[in-house]
């Protein structure tokens, strides 16, 4: 479904991706795992074309990508969810998630009712603006708008960072629900281990901007070196 | 007295609304792409004139006047759509100073081509007749035209409030206005939201330009009535605030009226006094805007610009043969020239000093002010009103008096303005002063009000043994000469020096000079002075040579000749200011035969130069060698590691 | 040799920091570690004057510096690096250092007006400088060209340059490659002992934790946890739960 090809990415000056390939397939699950500044943003930027300047292919179930604009791509499928989560705080939850389904042109996208109740935790602060959530709260709402237009391949950058176990651990069983339910696919990045594994089942490590490990989580399991070398805390 | 109150108060309103249908347009476009365009106030002159040519002087009923304010609105709305995306979209990755700049550029094309097109005489246009007489309401009278503009700001600024606060399509474009990058991400078309929002924007203006047609004497100075206003009326409100330009509209049409009533000899005074004390209480205006406070964002340098030199270069020697051959040349000058070629070259020697002293707070020390030329003045009264009254103090203790007068002055503002404001807020805050000070000259008599100070005289230099006569156009000229190359080499051996490394360092990041132990704010504090003081030099070093001074000496527009001079001549270069003065009086010399043609000519220049080479002259002239240079040093391999930096610096193979 | 006690910081209406205290001695290497988020960056501000704290003492060799300014704090003897590298970026890398250093010796002595170009004494010290942060080969290429690294180690020596009797160090390994990051860990264990400098560093790597710390500090939502050495930290049961053991999370 979503197939990346030799993707460099650069900054300014510097090279943060070299010759990146990936693959998501239908309603696949697979997270990226990397130390800070691996690359892992950069590569879900790269992927929206919403940031670096990119070299390389990057196709969606055929699609070649290479020259649409972020926004087309959002269209075409591809939903991103960022690392700061970029709630805009002058709507209600409720026009958080409606605002992306609007924008979303012709996709058929998701029910509200159906999104809001995959989020226990949102149903209650649906008529609060985006500057009065808490930050857990503020993740919920990222995800829920990141999936509305119903997405080919939904693009998760770092959701636990800062978030408190209980609500990394709700967070968890709302992302899978919603991808098995919708057939959605996930591409997650993650520093939290444990939230990787529950919700994919695929992994990648990257590495100074170069994917240095692939395979299935028995595969990483069976290699506590490169747990070791790539992750450790 | 209360009849007079209210009437006051009642014309206050008016103005107050028709300022708020122009500002309208200024906070939309602010709020969408964080761009204060200066060049507002000349698109509204030129919805009027568009208005005026297809109405003429006497529209027949108050529908025909409407109708035309509505085309007028379409054709601006085309012009804007084709500004978007020739110049204002390139503009939101720019800094901001660059940005102001730019849109001034727009300022001069547009003033420039309004003379060309319409020419410089005054039209008047007549209200309607169903506009033109009065409401009478017992003991209350009221021009109908004037109600009529109120209840136009009203409409205007309900369905701005119903379509950006309530409708959908107000939701997406205050999406947009909160996080573009997001917004893009979700799906919206985001540069299609900017180019309605912006013809939106021109449209408001272009239409306000048609209906504020009658009462209104229609010159190219119709801008200027309009900008500073609705700049005023942005800043109170807050910028890109709908809510807050009405309420600050009124407040501003209020003040006026107090104006009027209080102190009537000085009008518009009062109006930049309050804001002066707005901006120091609440620089980021009632309802502040997120992204809207620039403060943080001019801390932080763009890409593209470089810093001047920060030590001297290893061997003097060619410097030294370039200055030699351009103080010879110039020297010479009086023996070739004519004397009106003369008469500008000497006028371009001062902006070129005035212009290093503004670059020494922009390029240097990272302020960016709109109100240098009020130095100037200063400087020039000082030297002016002492020469005229023939006071017998010598020359140069004149010119060291104005140099100390600029520093006093520069000391007091810069204190407080440097401690409570920077950014937009700094910029608007030194051009109301000068404002202000142009404001107080040309309602002081004893200053010649309007008319300025004439006929100074030339003076003599008494050296001791020798009696320099400075009286002949020659003699001054040489006089002028020396002095401002003392002053420039004075300023030059200042930036190589260590000062001048400080103030690069707190350029380029003020939180890290701050950490190497830098005291920013003093030192911002010093640059101030420094300027300040060498402005008002220029300043007194001029008034002898035009032999008179007036209070456009003061304007904001002479404020802005010293930021064209260095932006064209490259701010990150010390001579930079130089070159540009240069460049610029050849051209107003060049097209001097035709109203208009030089305004649309530096204009366009000064655009262009800002949209493709923000390095100016000189930073092209620098491209140009450093690649020429990497060319030269890939020859030996040890230097591969600059080489290589070099490439990437260049975008060359 | 820094103390702080009962510090207090929201941005708006989010509290950051929740009343903390702390002592670091001299010599000391003191760490501060947890989640993105718990307050550590904005601590660091608040201990160098960067942002003012809402309430709280900061002490210094005794002297109340709650209310100066951060420059009135260098020349204390303050030097601080920045997660992302706050460097000069125009000017060279020996630009940079002398910069620093003329920054230093002018609240010392007054230079002369007429001498426009660095002393020698300050060339070979920048030179010197240079040679330590092993830059010596790139003292003429624009600060803005380097690699990340690279412009890290510079701001050290910017740093240093200051001769700082304490040196505070956001995440002086952040984005770093493994042998950037253990050439760096060399590097401040070296300035540290030859400069005789007290650090307080923030920083997300364990490997880098253990290998410089005396004590740790951990932080979560505005709040220390627990404060002690690197074994005392890892058998905290609570410290677990929210740092080191969140990958057994939900086990």
């Amino acid at each position: 479904m979503l197939e990346v090809s030799g993707l460099n990415a650069f900054y300014g000056d510097s090279h943060i991706l070299h010759g990146v390939d990936l693959t998501v397939g239908s309603s696949d699950r697979v997270s990226i795992l990397g130390r800070n500044g691996s690359g892992k943003t950069t590569l879900m930027k790269s992927i929206l074309n919403a940031g670096p300047r990119i070299h390389g292919g990057i196709r969606l179930d055929g699609t070649d990508l290479a020259r649409e604009t972020s926004f087309r791509r959002a269209r075409l499928g591809l939903s991103l969810v960022p690392e700061d989560r970029r709630i805009f705080p002058h709507l209600t939850v409720t026009d958080n998630l409606l605002i992306a389904l609007a924008a979303a042109g012709d996709r058929a996208g998701l029910d509200l009712e159906r999104v809001l109740d995959t989020f226990p935790m949102l149903g209650p602060l649906a008529a609060r603006y985006g500057s009065q959530l808490s930050g857990g709260q503020q993740q919920m709402v990222a995800v829920a708008r990141g999936v509305m237009p119903r997405p080919r391949c939904l693009l998760l950058d770092e959701p636990t960072e800062g978030l408190a176990p209980v609500i990394v651990r709700q967070l968890a069983a709302s992302v899978v629900r919603l991808c098995d339910e919708f057939k959605i696919g996930l591409l997650l990045s993650e520093q939290n281990i444990w939230f990787a594994r529950f919700c994919t089942q695929h992994v990648h490590i990257i590495e100074n901007g170069r994917i240095v490990f692939s395979g299935s989580w028995d595969e990483f399991e069976s290699r506590p070196d490169v747990k070791h070398r790539y992750l450790a805390v | 007295m209360g009849m007079q109150i209210g009437f006051a108060l009642f014309n206050g309103l008016t103005v107050g609304m028709s300022i708020f249908l122009v500002a309208a347009g200024i906070t939309l476009v602010f709020g969408m792409l964080k761009i204060l365009n200066i060049a507002h106030g000349s698109f509204f002159m030129i919805g009027a004139y568009v208005a005026y040519s297809i109405i003429g002087s006497h529209p027949d009923s108050t529908l025909q006047l409407v109708f035309a304010a509505i085309l007028s609105g379409f054709v601006l709305a085309g012009l804007g759509l084709l500004l978007n995306a020739s110049v204002f979209q390139r503009l939101r990755n720019i800094g901001e100073a660059y940005s102001l700049i730019a849109t001034f550029a727009l300022l001069m094309i547009c003033n420039g081509a309004t003379k060309i097109i319409w020419g410089v005489n005054y039209h008047s246009v007549s209200a309607p007749d169903a506009l033109a007489g009065a409401v009478i309401y017992g003991s209350f009278f009221a021009p109908s035209y004037s109600l009529f503009i109120i209840g136009l700001g009203v409409l205007t600024f309900l369905a701005l409030e119903i379509v950006v606060h309530r409708s959908s399509v107000g939701k997406i474009v205050r999406a947009i206005a909160h996080d573009s990058w997001m917004a893009n991400l979700v799906g919206i078309n985001t540069s299609r939201i900017y180019a309605l929002v912006v013809m939106a924007a021109f449209f408001c203006v272009g239409m306000a330009g048609g209906l504020l047609l009658p009462n209104q004497s229609l010159t190219p100075l119709l801008f200027e009535s309009y900008l500073l206003q609705s700049f005023m009326v942005v800043i109170i409100g807050g910028l890109g605030n709908i809510r807050g330009a009405f309420i600050g509209a009124i407040m501003l049409g209020l003040i006026e009226g107090a104006n009027f009533l209080m102190l009537p000899g000085i009008p518009g005074i009062l109006v930049y006094v309050i804001l002066i004390g707005f901006l120091l209480w609440r620089p980021q205006g009632l309802f502040p805007q997120p992204g809207a406070d620039t403060a943080d964002r001019v801390e932080g340098m763009a890409e593209t610009e470089g810093v001047p030199a920060t030590m001297p270069p290893k061997s003097l020697s060619g410097g030294i043969v370039a200055a030699v051959l351009v103080v010879g040349v110039l020297a010479s000058m009086p023996f070739w020239a004519n004397a009106g070629f003369l008469f500008i070259v000497g006028f371009a020697m001062v902006e070129a000093v005035l212009a290093l002293s503004w670059n020494l707070l922009f390029g240097y020390a990272g302020l960016t002010t709109f109100g240098h030329a009020a130095f100037f003045a200063l400087g020039a009264y000082f030297v002016g009103f002492l020469l005229r009254q023939d006071t017998g103090i010598p020359f140069l203790a004149l010119l060291s008096g104005s140099l100390a007068l600029g520093a006093l002055v520069a000391f007091i503002v810069g204190f407080v303005a440097i401690r409570r404001t920077s950014g937009i807020a700094l910029g608007i805050l030194t051009l109301s002063l000068g404002e202000i000070l142009r404001r107080a000259i040309s309602y002081s008599p004893a200053l010649g009000s309007d008319d300025g100070l004439s006929g100074i005289p030339r003076p003599q230099i008494d050296l001791g043994p020798v009696l320099v006569d400075l009286s002949s156009e020659r003699a001054y000229f040489w006089f002028l000469l020396a002095a401002c190359s003392l002053v420039a080499l004075a300023l030059w051996s200042f930036t190589v020096g260590p000062m001048g490394r400080v103030l690069i360092a707190l350029r380029q990041d003020p939180v890290r000079a701050e950490f190497l132990g830098i005291d920013v704010r003093r030192y911002r504090l010093l640059a101030f002075v420094i300027s300040g003081a060498v402005a008002a030099l220029a300043g007194a070093l001029q008034a002898p040579w035009a032999q008179i001074v007036t209070p456009e000496a003061a304007s904001y527009l002479h404020s802005t000749q010293p930021m064209l001079n260095t932006l064209l001549g490259g701010s990150g270069f010390f001579w930079g200011p130089i070159v540009g003065s240069a460049i610029f009086s050849g051209i107003s010399y060049a097209t001097r035969t035709l109203a208009g043609l030089s305004e649309v000519v530096s204009g366009g220049i000064l655009l262009v130069v800002v949209l493709a080479a923000p390095g100016g002259v000189l930073g092209l002239g620098s491209r140009f060698s450093r690649t020429w240079r990497i060319g030269a040093l890939h020859k030996r391999p040890a230097v591969d590691e600059l080489a290589r930096v070099g490439k990437q610096a260049v975008g060359g193979p | 040799m820094i103390e702080c006690s009962n510090i207090y910081k929201s941005y708006g209406a989010i509290p950051v920091l929740k009343g903390i205290s702390l002592t670091v001695a001299e010599r000391e290497t003191f760490t501060i570690i947890g989640p993105n988020g718990a307050g550590k960056t904005t601590l660091f501000k608040v201990l160098t004057g960067e942002v003012p704290a809402n309430a709280g003492v900061v002490t210094f060799n005794g002297e109340n510096i709650t209310r100066l300014s951060a420059s009135a704090r260098v020349h204390r003897g303050f030097g601080r690096t920045f997660q992302v590298a706050r460097i000069l970026p125009c000017n060279s890398v020996l630009e940079n250092l002398i910069i620093a250093l003329e920054a230093r010796a002018r609240r010392t002595e007054r230079g002369s007006l007429l001498q426009l170009r660095p002393s020698d004494r300050t060339w070979d010290d920048a030179a010197e400088i240079a040679g330590r942060i092993s830059l010596l080969n790139k003292v003429d290429i624009p600060a803005r060209f380097l690699s990340h690294g690279d412009r890290k180690r510079l701001e050290l020596g910017v740093t240093l340059a200051l001769k700082p009797k304490i040196l505070m160090m956001d995440e002086p390994t952040a984005g770093m490659s493994p042998g950037d990051r253990n050439a760096t860990i060399d590097m401040i264990v070296r300035v540290k002992d030859e400069d005789r400098l007290t650090i307080m560093l923030t920083e997300h790597d364990m490997d880098v934790v253990a290998h410089l710390s005396d004590r740790i500090m951990v932080m979560n939502y505005g709040e220390a946890i627990a404060v002690g050495t690197l074994s005392d930290i890892r058998d905290n049961a609570a410290v677990r739960d929210i740092y080191l053991g969140e990958e057994i999370g939900d086990a």
